[in-house]
């Protein structure tokens, strides 16, 4: 009874979520695909979202990887605070997170410094920014899921430590920093309001897919504007199925 | 040649082990918590000492001046549960050493070790698709194919085939390797060392000759961690045993359960409260003067000759020599 109960939920709850996207198929035209195809500014923003996110994810593996490791291992009463406050992207909405970023390019000394608001580099902060935990509390979660022996075997068997970490923990917990760094890498992408708020939505210039749809759905583009969205989640999951397939199953 | 004297302080315990022998097998035996693993740990360079030295065939690992990196100081180390790294085959994992410290490999000597440690047909299957003996052996290989300065082995025959002490104690002669064996099972270290060295609170108390260690202890605490049941305080004992009086430096006499007989000359008169049947002997539980508790292990062979059931009065004796003498560590060291 409680295995059906928990089968039947699962299963409207997936019913009601791809209705809303078979739904959103009434409003798909040939015509409106084309004409958009032939957008530049919608090239051009899955362009800037592409290089933008995968920049993000590139300083979120630099970053928050070795965070991660940091944190498995070390559990005293200020590391476990650092954890605590590392969640605080996840916590708040992105938009809060482009306030104080805003604020912050905003200030004399950063400004002297490099002027990031309206920039791809602005843009990649914003996004690294609330993107980040995801593959901080991945990595850490799997890095603290395997023993410290491996290591030790391993030096004790003479591999200098770095080779030993990277040739037992590290790719022991691959997988999960991989998922970690794909959930980053998801949440960058479509990241909306830190973005826009740094980066300012430029067309043609400084706006990722999100701003795109949402300045047609505002400007009553209606018909664009889902026609954008279709083509984004069928390339995101085309996109994460590939990475499944190639990375995670290989592993 | 084994030269080592290292202090440790770690959460508000402190370490202290001290031995020197030229002996190549050394069991450190010792209950669980007192620190034995933690030694070995110190030994491969996976803990640093705070102070002292660690010199190993006359290899210096640690002193006051230096220590030698864990990946420089080849040691073989077995760990509790072997450990094979999970995500490589069984090959990988016996070549990881030759591979890591960038050194050719002896295919001769890889190839006698597979097949004396039987694991050839294992080679290319993982860990966990290997029977527990298998990822024993596995981690044997490992460990030797390194042409490690000692071997250190925590406890890794604890939980599968004892055999394969034997098997190794083989490998260790033929490649004339020093190793220190921790364990907590007696029998274990009796078959496998010279010598034995007893840890206590963190601490070697003593070391020395199996022999000696079994019969001729200097702590009472080591006669506790040998299992020796029989243990009274020296002044206690002086009214209920026959012995002159000997050192009053001594705080306590005990003697082996094994090394008391039933006579019917026996000068001690002994009423039978408990009967247990082991293996190989009777293990009594007697009650002698003064309400005192005595345990005595009486082999089936001679166990037939009397008439033993519980409450039966018996008269038990010893031979003199075989009393010990014991001081306490705690009192003279606390």
């Amino acid at each position: 009874m409680k295995k059906y109960s928990v089968k039947l939920v699962t299963y409207l709850f997936f019913s009601f979520i791809l209705l809303i996207i078979i739904f959103s198929f009434s409003n798909f035209s040939k015509k409106e695909f084309i004409i958009l195809l032939k957008d530049k500014n919608f090239v051009r923003a899955i362009i800037f979202g592409l290089k933008t996110s995968l920049l993000a994810t590139l300083l979120s593996a630099i970053f928050a990887i070795p965070a991660g490791f940091y944190l498995a291992r070390n559990k005293r009463l200020f590391d476990k605070i650092i954890d605590s406050l590392f969640e605080i992207p996840i916590i708040i909405p992105p938009l809060i997170v482009g306030v104080l970023l805003l604020n912050f390019f905003n200030s004399q000394i950063i400004k002297s410094f490099y002027n990031f608001i309206f920039t791809v580099e602005g843009a990649t902060i914003a996004q690294f920014l609330t993107s980040f935990p995801y593959t901080l509390k991945a990595s850490k979660n799997s890095f603290e899921l395997i023993p410290t022996i491996y290591e030790e075997i391993a030096m004790t068997l003479g591999a200098s430590p770095l080779k030993s970490f990277i040739d037992t923990t590290f790719k022991l917990s691959i997988n999960g920093i991989i998922s970690g760094l794909i959930l980053s890498w998801v949440r960058s992408f479509g990241e909306f309001g830190a973005t826009l708020l740094v980066a300012g939505g430029i067309a043609g210039k400084t706006e990722n897919l999100s701003i795109y749809i949402y300045k047609n759905m505002i400007e009553g583009e209606f018909n664009k504007g889902i026609t954008a969205s279709l083509v984004t989640i069928f390339l995101a999951v085309i996109i994460i199925s590939l990475l499944k397939i190639f990375i995670i199953e290989k592993q | 040649m084994i030269k080592v004297n290292i202090e440790k302080q770690i959460e508000n315990q402190n370490f202290n082990y001290s031995i020197e022998t030229d002996s190549r097998k050394i069991a450190l035996f010792g209950p669980s918590g007192s620190g034995k693993t933690t030694f070995l740990k110190l030994l491969a360079g996976l803990n640093s000492p705070d102070n002292g030295h660690i010199n190993i065939n006359g290899n210096i690992f640690f002193d006051n001046k230096k220590s030698i990196p864990i990946h420089k100081r080849k040691v073989g180390y077995l760990p509790q549960d072997y450990t094979l790294f999970p995500h490589m085959n069984v090959e990988k994992n016996i070549l990881y050493g030759v591979k890591a410290q960038k050194i050719s490999l002896n295919q001769e000597r890889f190839n006698f070790l597979i097949n004396k440690l039987k694991i050839s047909n294992t080679l290319h299957r993982y860990p966990h698709e290997i029977s527990g003996g298998e990822r024993q052996r596995a981690a044997i290989a490992r460990a030797f194919l390194i042409n490690p300065t000692i071997l250190l082995l925590d406890e890794p025959f604890s939980a599968l085939d004892k055999s394969i002490l034997d098997l190794v104690q083989e490998l260790l002669e033929h490649a004339n390797l020093p190793a220190i064996l921790v364990t907590h099972d007696l029998n274990e270290a009796i078959n496998f060392a010279e010598v034995i060295a007893i840890s206590y609170n963190g601490k070697i108390i003593e070391y020395g000759k199996v022999d000696k260690i079994l019969n001729n202890p200097q702590w009472m605490q080591t006669a506790r961690i040998l299992q020796i049941k029989n243990i009274w305080d020296y002044e206690t004992a002086k009214k209920f045993l026959p012995f002159k009086s000997v050192d009053s430096s001594f705080d306590y006499v005990a003697i082996k359960e094994e090394d008391i007989f039933i006579s019917s000359k026996g000068k001690i008169k002994c009423k039978i409260l408990d009967i247990k049947k082991s293996r190989f002997s009777f293990i009594i539980k007697g009650l002698i003067m003064d309400n005192k508790n005595i345990f005595i292990n009486i082999p089936h062979s001679v166990i037939k000759h009397y008439k033993i059931y519980n409450g039966a009065l018996i008269n038990i004796d010893f031979e003199m020599d075989s009393l010990m003498f014991l001081k306490d560590y705690e009192k003279i060291f606390s």
